[in-house]
Protein backbone atom coordinates (compact mmCIF):
# COMPACT_ATOMS: atom_id res chain seq x y z
CA UNK A 1 0.00 0.00 0.00
CA UNK A 2 2.80 2.69 1.14
CA UNK A 3 4.41 1.37 -2.70
CA UNK A 4 1.27 2.47 -4.31
CA UNK A 5 1.06 5.91 -2.34
CA UNK A 6 4.77 6.83 -2.80
CA UNK A 7 6.16 5.28 -5.17
CA UNK A 8 9.85 3.40 -4.96
CA UNK A 9 13.11 5.36 -5.97
CA UNK A 10 15.18 4.34 -8.56
CA UNK A 11 17.86 7.15 -7.87
CA UNK A 12 18.35 10.66 -7.43
CA UNK A 13 19.12 12.83 -10.66
CA UNK A 14 20.50 16.39 -9.54
CA UNK A 15 18.56 15.93 -6.45
CA UNK A 16 15.09 14.74 -7.83
CA UNK A 17 14.35 11.72 -7.18
CA UNK A 18 13.46 9.20 -10.29
CA UNK A 19 10.66 7.22 -9.02
CA UNK A 20 8.74 4.16 -10.66
CA UNK A 21 5.73 7.09 -11.60
CA UNK A 22 8.89 9.53 -13.25
CA UNK A 23 9.96 5.84 -15.32
CA UNK A 24 6.27 5.23 -16.08
CA UNK A 25 5.92 8.70 -17.54
CA UNK A 26 8.73 7.75 -19.60
CA UNK A 27 7.33 4.61 -20.63
CA UNK A 28 4.16 6.03 -21.27
CA UNK A 29 5.64 9.41 -23.66
CA UNK A 30 8.14 7.03 -25.69
CA UNK A 31 4.79 4.75 -25.97
CA UNK A 32 3.19 8.11 -27.32
CA UNK A 33 5.70 9.44 -29.51
CA UNK A 34 6.89 6.27 -30.95
CA UNK A 35 3.67 5.24 -32.23
CA UNK A 36 2.61 9.20 -33.17
CA UNK A 37 5.55 8.94 -35.40
CA UNK A 38 4.90 5.70 -37.24
CA UNK A 39 1.17 6.56 -37.60
CA UNK A 40 1.88 10.06 -39.10
CA UNK A 41 5.08 8.73 -41.02
CA UNK A 42 3.20 8.61 -44.72
CA UNK A 43 -0.09 10.62 -44.12
CA UNK A 44 -2.13 9.96 -46.94
CA UNK A 45 -4.77 12.24 -48.87
CA UNK A 46 -6.90 9.23 -48.85
CA UNK A 47 -6.93 7.99 -45.22
CA UNK A 48 -6.04 4.63 -43.56
CA UNK A 49 -7.80 3.21 -41.08
CA UNK A 50 -5.47 3.95 -38.58
CA UNK A 51 -4.93 7.65 -39.90
CA UNK A 52 -8.72 7.79 -39.70
CA UNK A 53 -8.66 7.14 -36.05
CA UNK A 54 -5.84 9.76 -35.45
CA UNK A 55 -8.01 12.34 -37.64
CA UNK A 56 -11.07 11.42 -35.50
CA UNK A 57 -9.28 12.04 -32.22
CA UNK A 58 -7.82 15.17 -32.83
CA UNK A 59 -11.05 16.37 -35.01
CA UNK A 60 -12.70 15.44 -31.62
CA UNK A 61 -10.65 17.46 -29.80
CA UNK A 62 -10.41 20.67 -32.19
CA UNK A 63 -14.32 19.99 -32.43
CA UNK A 64 -14.49 19.95 -27.89
CA UNK A 65 -12.12 23.40 -27.71
CA UNK A 66 -14.17 24.86 -30.90
CA UNK A 67 -17.49 24.49 -28.91
CA UNK A 68 -16.48 25.77 -26.11
CA UNK A 69 -13.69 29.13 -27.62
CA UNK A 70 -14.66 29.16 -30.73
CA UNK A 71 -11.60 30.36 -33.14
CA UNK A 72 -9.12 28.96 -30.66
CA UNK A 73 -9.50 24.92 -31.49
CA UNK A 74 -5.63 24.76 -33.10
CA UNK A 75 -4.15 27.05 -30.69
CA UNK A 76 -5.18 24.85 -27.39
CA UNK A 77 -4.98 21.74 -29.56
CA UNK A 78 -1.05 20.69 -28.39
CA UNK A 79 -1.84 21.13 -25.01
CA UNK A 80 -5.56 19.66 -24.77
CA UNK A 81 -5.03 16.79 -27.02
CA UNK A 82 -1.98 16.26 -25.21
CA UNK A 83 -3.37 15.68 -21.75
CA UNK A 84 -6.18 13.54 -23.34
CA UNK A 85 -3.65 11.06 -24.74
CA UNK A 86 -1.21 10.95 -21.68
CA UNK A 87 -3.95 10.91 -19.10
CA UNK A 88 -5.50 8.53 -21.10
CA UNK A 89 -2.73 5.87 -21.53
CA UNK A 90 -1.23 7.07 -18.10
CA UNK A 91 -4.46 5.67 -16.55
CA UNK A 92 -4.43 2.31 -18.31
CA UNK A 93 -0.63 2.17 -17.91
CA UNK A 94 -1.25 0.42 -14.26
CA UNK A 95 -2.27 -2.66 -16.17
CA UNK A 96 0.79 -3.70 -18.10
CA UNK A 97 3.10 -5.66 -15.48
CA UNK A 98 6.03 -3.89 -14.40
CA UNK A 99 4.68 -0.05 -14.88
CA UNK A 100 2.74 1.98 -12.40
CA UNK A 101 0.18 4.52 -13.93
CA UNK A 102 1.93 8.01 -13.46
CA UNK A 103 -1.65 9.66 -12.98
CA UNK A 104 -1.71 7.28 -9.55
CA UNK A 105 0.94 9.72 -8.50
CA UNK A 106 -0.39 12.87 -6.71
CA UNK A 107 3.01 14.78 -8.11
CA UNK A 108 1.74 13.85 -10.98
CA UNK A 109 -1.88 14.80 -11.17
CA UNK A 110 -0.34 18.12 -9.30
CA UNK A 111 1.93 18.72 -12.54
CA UNK A 112 -0.03 18.52 -14.89
CA UNK A 113 -3.20 20.77 -12.90
CA UNK A 114 0.00 23.49 -12.68
CA UNK A 115 0.50 22.96 -16.32
CA UNK A 116 -3.04 24.01 -16.75
CA UNK A 117 -3.15 26.40 -13.87
CA UNK A 118 -0.13 28.42 -15.59
CA UNK A 119 -1.59 28.17 -18.92
CA UNK A 120 -4.71 29.70 -18.40
CA UNK A 121 -2.79 32.89 -17.81
CA UNK A 122 -0.68 32.60 -20.89
CA UNK A 123 -3.26 31.73 -23.12
CA UNK A 124 -5.23 35.07 -21.43
CA UNK A 125 -2.73 37.47 -21.90
CA UNK A 126 -1.85 36.25 -25.16
CA UNK A 127 -4.99 36.62 -26.28
CA UNK A 128 -6.67 39.45 -24.84
CA UNK A 129 -3.72 41.37 -23.86
CA UNK A 130 -1.95 41.46 -19.85
CA UNK A 131 -4.49 44.98 -18.88
CA UNK A 132 -7.56 42.68 -20.29
CA UNK A 133 -6.80 39.62 -18.90
CA UNK A 134 -5.84 41.24 -15.42
CA UNK A 135 -9.16 43.22 -15.78
CA UNK A 136 -11.50 40.42 -15.71
CA UNK A 137 -10.34 39.37 -12.37
CA UNK A 138 -11.85 42.83 -11.02
CA UNK A 139 -14.93 42.19 -12.88
CA UNK A 140 -18.14 42.18 -11.24
CA UNK A 141 -16.25 44.00 -8.61
CA UNK A 142 -12.72 44.95 -7.39
CA UNK A 143 -13.80 43.17 -4.11
CA UNK A 144 -14.25 39.44 -5.92
CA UNK A 145 -10.50 39.97 -7.04
CA UNK A 146 -8.94 37.20 -4.11
CA UNK A 147 -12.00 34.98 -4.74
CA UNK A 148 -11.32 35.00 -8.10
CA UNK A 149 -7.32 33.75 -7.70
CA UNK A 150 -8.73 31.71 -4.27
CA UNK A 151 -11.11 29.70 -7.24
CA UNK A 152 -8.13 29.48 -9.44
CA UNK A 153 -6.02 27.83 -6.91
CA UNK A 154 -8.83 25.67 -5.16
CA UNK A 155 -9.95 24.35 -9.13
CA UNK A 156 -6.41 23.51 -9.73
CA UNK A 157 -6.15 21.17 -6.77
CA UNK A 158 -9.22 20.05 -7.05
CA UNK A 159 -8.79 18.92 -10.60
CA UNK A 160 -4.94 17.01 -9.32
CA UNK A 161 -7.02 15.22 -6.44
CA UNK A 162 -10.13 14.02 -8.41
CA UNK A 163 -7.24 12.53 -10.87
CA UNK A 164 -5.23 11.40 -8.72
CA UNK A 165 -8.03 9.69 -6.02
CA UNK A 166 -9.95 8.01 -9.04
CA UNK A 167 -6.91 6.39 -10.47
CA UNK A 168 -5.16 5.31 -6.90
CA UNK A 169 -8.76 4.02 -5.88
CA UNK A 170 -8.79 1.82 -8.39
CA UNK A 171 -5.21 0.21 -8.06
CA UNK A 172 -5.63 0.18 -4.53
CA UNK A 173 -9.05 -2.13 -4.69
CA UNK A 174 -6.99 -3.99 -7.50
CA UNK A 175 -4.14 -4.48 -5.33
CA UNK A 176 -6.75 -6.01 -2.76
CA UNK A 177 -8.25 -7.86 -5.33
CA UNK A 178 -5.33 -9.54 -6.46
CA UNK A 179 -4.37 -10.26 -2.68
CA UNK A 180 -7.61 -12.23 -2.13
CA UNK A 181 -7.49 -13.92 -5.45
CA UNK A 182 -4.75 -13.40 -8.18
CA UNK A 183 -6.27 -15.52 -11.03
CA UNK A 184 -9.71 -14.14 -11.77
CA UNK A 185 -11.10 -11.58 -9.05
CA UNK A 186 -8.97 -8.10 -10.24
CA UNK A 187 -9.83 -8.66 -13.87
CA UNK A 188 -13.40 -7.32 -13.95
CA UNK A 189 -12.04 -4.32 -11.82
CA UNK A 190 -9.20 -4.09 -14.44
CA UNK A 191 -11.33 -4.16 -17.14
CA UNK A 192 -13.81 -1.33 -15.32
CA UNK A 193 -10.39 0.98 -14.43
CA UNK A 194 -9.71 1.23 -18.38
CA UNK A 195 -13.25 2.73 -18.61
CA UNK A 196 -13.25 4.78 -15.47
CA UNK A 197 -9.21 5.93 -17.12
CA UNK A 198 -10.83 7.03 -20.11
CA UNK A 199 -13.62 9.04 -18.27
CA UNK A 200 -10.98 10.45 -15.99
CA UNK A 201 -9.20 11.94 -19.04
CA UNK A 202 -12.26 13.26 -20.13
CA UNK A 203 -13.43 14.71 -17.31
CA UNK A 204 -9.80 16.39 -16.67
CA UNK A 205 -9.53 17.71 -20.72
CA UNK A 206 -13.03 19.07 -20.71
CA UNK A 207 -12.29 20.73 -17.35
CA UNK A 208 -8.87 22.24 -19.01
CA UNK A 209 -10.77 23.72 -21.40
CA UNK A 210 -13.14 25.35 -19.68
CA UNK A 211 -10.83 27.26 -17.44
CA UNK A 212 -9.02 28.02 -20.90
CA UNK A 213 -11.73 29.30 -22.63
CA UNK A 214 -12.91 31.23 -19.66
CA UNK A 215 -9.78 32.87 -19.47
CA UNK A 216 -9.74 34.01 -23.35
CA UNK A 217 -13.55 34.98 -23.55
CA UNK A 218 -14.07 38.37 -24.03
CA UNK A 219 -16.29 38.97 -21.45
CA UNK A 220 -13.67 38.30 -18.47
CA UNK A 221 -14.87 35.53 -15.75
CA UNK B 1 0.36 9.89 3.38
CA UNK B 2 0.30 11.95 0.10
CA UNK B 3 3.92 13.46 -0.68
CA UNK B 4 4.26 15.78 -2.82
CA UNK B 5 8.05 15.66 -3.04
CA UNK B 6 10.49 17.59 -6.04
CA UNK B 7 9.71 14.72 -8.72
CA UNK B 8 6.98 17.12 -9.99
CA UNK B 9 9.61 18.93 -11.42
CA UNK B 10 10.16 16.14 -13.68
CA UNK B 11 6.93 15.44 -14.56
CA UNK B 12 5.98 19.43 -15.15
CA UNK B 13 8.93 18.89 -17.75
CA UNK B 14 8.08 15.83 -18.64
CA UNK B 15 4.73 16.37 -19.94
CA UNK B 16 5.90 20.13 -21.48
CA UNK B 17 8.40 17.60 -23.46
CA UNK B 18 5.55 15.49 -24.61
CA UNK B 19 3.30 18.36 -25.73
CA UNK B 20 6.16 19.58 -27.94
CA UNK B 21 7.00 16.10 -29.19
CA UNK B 22 3.09 15.06 -29.47
CA UNK B 23 2.55 18.90 -31.52
CA UNK B 24 6.14 17.73 -33.75
CA UNK B 25 4.97 14.52 -34.72
CA UNK B 26 1.40 14.15 -34.05
CA UNK B 27 -1.16 17.04 -34.25
CA UNK B 28 1.34 19.18 -36.48
CA UNK B 29 0.87 16.70 -39.15
CA UNK B 30 -2.42 15.37 -38.58
CA UNK B 31 -4.23 18.90 -38.70
CA UNK B 32 -1.83 19.38 -42.05
CA UNK B 33 -3.26 16.54 -43.14
CA UNK B 34 -7.20 17.89 -42.45
CA UNK B 35 -6.21 21.55 -43.65
CA UNK B 36 -4.97 19.92 -47.06
CA UNK B 37 -7.95 17.71 -47.78
CA UNK B 38 -10.65 20.41 -46.51
CA UNK B 39 -8.10 23.05 -48.94
CA UNK B 40 -8.75 20.60 -51.51
CA UNK B 41 -12.46 19.70 -51.34
CA UNK B 42 -13.02 23.60 -50.80
CA UNK B 43 -10.64 24.18 -54.19
CA UNK B 44 -12.86 21.38 -55.75
CA UNK B 45 -16.45 23.26 -54.89
CA UNK B 46 -14.38 25.86 -55.83
CA UNK B 47 -13.62 24.29 -59.12
CA UNK B 48 -17.12 22.71 -59.70
CA UNK B 49 -18.52 26.66 -58.73
CA UNK B 50 -16.91 27.93 -61.38
CA UNK B 51 -17.47 25.66 -63.50
CA UNK B 52 -21.49 25.85 -62.68
CA UNK B 53 -21.45 29.55 -63.58
CA UNK B 54 -19.71 29.27 -66.78
CA UNK B 55 -21.83 26.36 -67.27
CA UNK B 56 -24.96 28.54 -66.54
CA UNK B 57 -23.65 31.70 -68.99
CA UNK B 58 -22.77 29.41 -71.90
CA UNK B 59 -26.74 28.22 -70.99
CA UNK B 60 -28.16 31.75 -70.71
CA UNK B 61 -25.67 32.34 -74.28
CA UNK B 62 -27.02 30.00 -75.98
CA UNK B 63 -30.70 30.81 -75.17
CA UNK B 64 -29.92 34.16 -76.38
CA UNK B 65 -28.88 32.83 -79.61
CA UNK B 66 -31.70 30.48 -79.90
CA UNK B 67 -34.14 33.47 -79.29
CA UNK B 68 -32.65 35.41 -82.02
CA UNK B 69 -32.85 32.43 -84.42
CA UNK B 70 -36.53 32.46 -83.21
CA UNK B 71 -36.80 35.85 -83.88
CA UNK B 72 -35.20 35.73 -87.03
CA UNK B 73 -36.95 32.21 -88.50
CA UNK B 74 -40.43 34.23 -87.87
CA UNK B 75 -39.21 37.29 -89.91
CA UNK B 76 -37.99 34.76 -92.90
CA UNK B 77 -41.26 33.48 -93.13
CA UNK B 78 -43.34 36.56 -92.60
CA UNK B 79 -41.05 37.72 -95.26
CA UNK B 80 -41.73 34.49 -97.58
CA UNK B 81 -45.53 34.58 -96.76
CA UNK B 82 -45.30 37.89 -98.11
CA UNK B 83 -43.52 37.19 -101.06
CA UNK B 84 -45.44 34.31 -101.39
CA UNK B 85 -49.05 36.17 -101.49
CA UNK B 86 -47.41 38.60 -104.11
CA UNK B 87 -46.69 35.98 -106.24
CA UNK B 88 -49.50 34.08 -105.44
CA UNK B 89 -51.97 37.90 -106.55
CA UNK B 90 -49.01 37.96 -109.71
CA UNK B 91 -50.57 34.82 -110.56
CA UNK B 92 -53.80 35.54 -110.21
CA UNK B 93 -53.74 38.36 -112.03
CA UNK B 94 -52.31 37.08 -115.13
CA UNK B 95 -54.82 34.21 -115.20
CA UNK B 96 -57.54 36.72 -114.71
CA UNK B 97 -55.61 38.74 -117.65
CA UNK B 98 -55.53 35.37 -119.73
CA UNK B 99 -59.10 34.54 -119.52
CA UNK B 100 -60.30 37.44 -120.34
CA UNK B 101 -57.49 37.76 -123.35
CA UNK B 102 -59.33 33.87 -123.92
CA UNK B 103 -62.91 35.25 -123.35
CA UNK B 104 -62.01 38.12 -125.64
CA UNK B 105 -60.72 35.40 -128.23
CA UNK B 106 -63.80 33.33 -128.21
CA UNK B 107 -66.12 35.92 -128.42
CA UNK B 108 -64.64 37.68 -131.88
CA UNK B 109 -64.72 34.05 -133.54
CA UNK B 110 -67.84 33.52 -132.47
CA UNK B 111 -68.89 37.03 -134.06
CA UNK B 112 -66.87 35.95 -136.90
CA UNK B 113 -68.78 32.66 -137.03
CA UNK B 114 -72.19 34.82 -136.81
CA UNK B 115 -71.61 36.93 -139.61
CA UNK B 116 -70.63 33.64 -141.66
CA UNK B 117 -73.90 32.17 -140.70
CA UNK B 118 -75.44 35.37 -141.97
CA UNK B 119 -74.33 35.21 -144.66
CA UNK B 120 -74.67 31.79 -145.73
CA UNK B 121 -78.37 32.81 -144.68
CA UNK B 122 -78.87 35.29 -146.94
CA UNK B 123 -77.73 32.52 -149.64
CA UNK B 124 -80.13 30.05 -148.58
CA UNK B 125 -82.84 32.56 -148.89
CA UNK B 126 -81.56 33.60 -151.78
CA UNK B 127 -82.12 30.45 -152.55
CA UNK B 128 -85.31 29.78 -151.14
CA UNK B 129 -86.66 32.98 -153.13
CA UNK B 130 -85.56 31.58 -156.30
CA UNK B 131 -87.14 27.75 -155.44
CA UNK B 132 -90.28 29.53 -154.45
CA UNK B 133 -90.24 31.93 -157.84
CA UNK B 134 -89.89 28.62 -159.30
CA UNK B 135 -93.10 27.35 -158.00
CA UNK B 136 -95.20 30.22 -158.65
CA UNK B 137 -93.97 29.96 -162.24
CA UNK B 138 -95.27 26.37 -162.33
CA UNK B 139 -98.22 26.56 -160.88
CA UNK B 140 -101.53 28.87 -161.44
CA UNK B 141 -101.83 30.18 -158.33
CA UNK B 142 -104.12 33.39 -157.22
CA UNK B 143 -101.84 36.44 -155.64
CA UNK B 144 -103.76 35.52 -152.47
CA UNK B 145 -102.10 32.46 -152.65
CA UNK B 146 -98.80 33.86 -153.88
CA UNK B 147 -98.74 36.23 -150.76
CA UNK B 148 -99.54 33.48 -148.46
CA UNK B 149 -96.37 31.32 -149.56
CA UNK B 150 -94.02 33.89 -149.90
CA UNK B 151 -94.97 34.62 -146.26
CA UNK B 152 -94.70 31.33 -144.98
CA UNK B 153 -91.23 30.96 -146.96
CA UNK B 154 -90.47 34.12 -145.02
CA UNK B 155 -91.35 32.64 -141.48
CA UNK B 156 -90.00 29.58 -142.34
CA UNK B 157 -86.67 31.22 -143.26
CA UNK B 158 -86.56 33.15 -140.23
CA UNK B 159 -87.42 30.68 -137.73
CA UNK B 160 -84.39 29.00 -139.21
CA UNK B 161 -82.37 31.90 -138.64
CA UNK B 162 -83.11 32.19 -135.17
CA UNK B 163 -82.78 28.45 -134.30
CA UNK B 164 -79.18 28.52 -136.32
CA UNK B 165 -78.56 31.90 -134.26
CA UNK B 166 -79.65 29.96 -130.89
CA UNK B 167 -77.49 26.98 -131.43
CA UNK B 168 -74.53 29.12 -132.37
CA UNK B 169 -74.71 30.95 -129.21
CA UNK B 170 -75.14 28.02 -127.10
CA UNK B 171 -72.71 26.08 -129.13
Amino acid sequence: MEEILNPHVFFVFLGIPVTKTVVSTWVVMAFLVLLSFLLTRKMRPVPTRLQNVLELFVEAILHLVEEMSPGNGKRFLPLVGTLALFIGTSDVAGLVPWLKSPTSDFNTTLALALVVFFAVPFYGITIKGVRNYFRSYLSPSPILAPFHVISEITRTVSLALRLFGNIMGEEIIIAILFLLSPLFLPLPMMLFSIFTGIIQAYIFTVLSVVYLSAAVESSGH
Amino acid sequence: MIRIDRSIIFQIINFLALVFLLFRFLFKPVVKALDERSNRIRGEFEKIEEEKKTLEEERRRLEEELKNLKEKYLEMLDQANREAQKIKEAIIQEAYREAEKIKREYERRAKREIEQLLLELKEDIVDIAEEVAKRILKVHITPEVQTRIIEEMLEEAVSRLEAQLGGTYEG
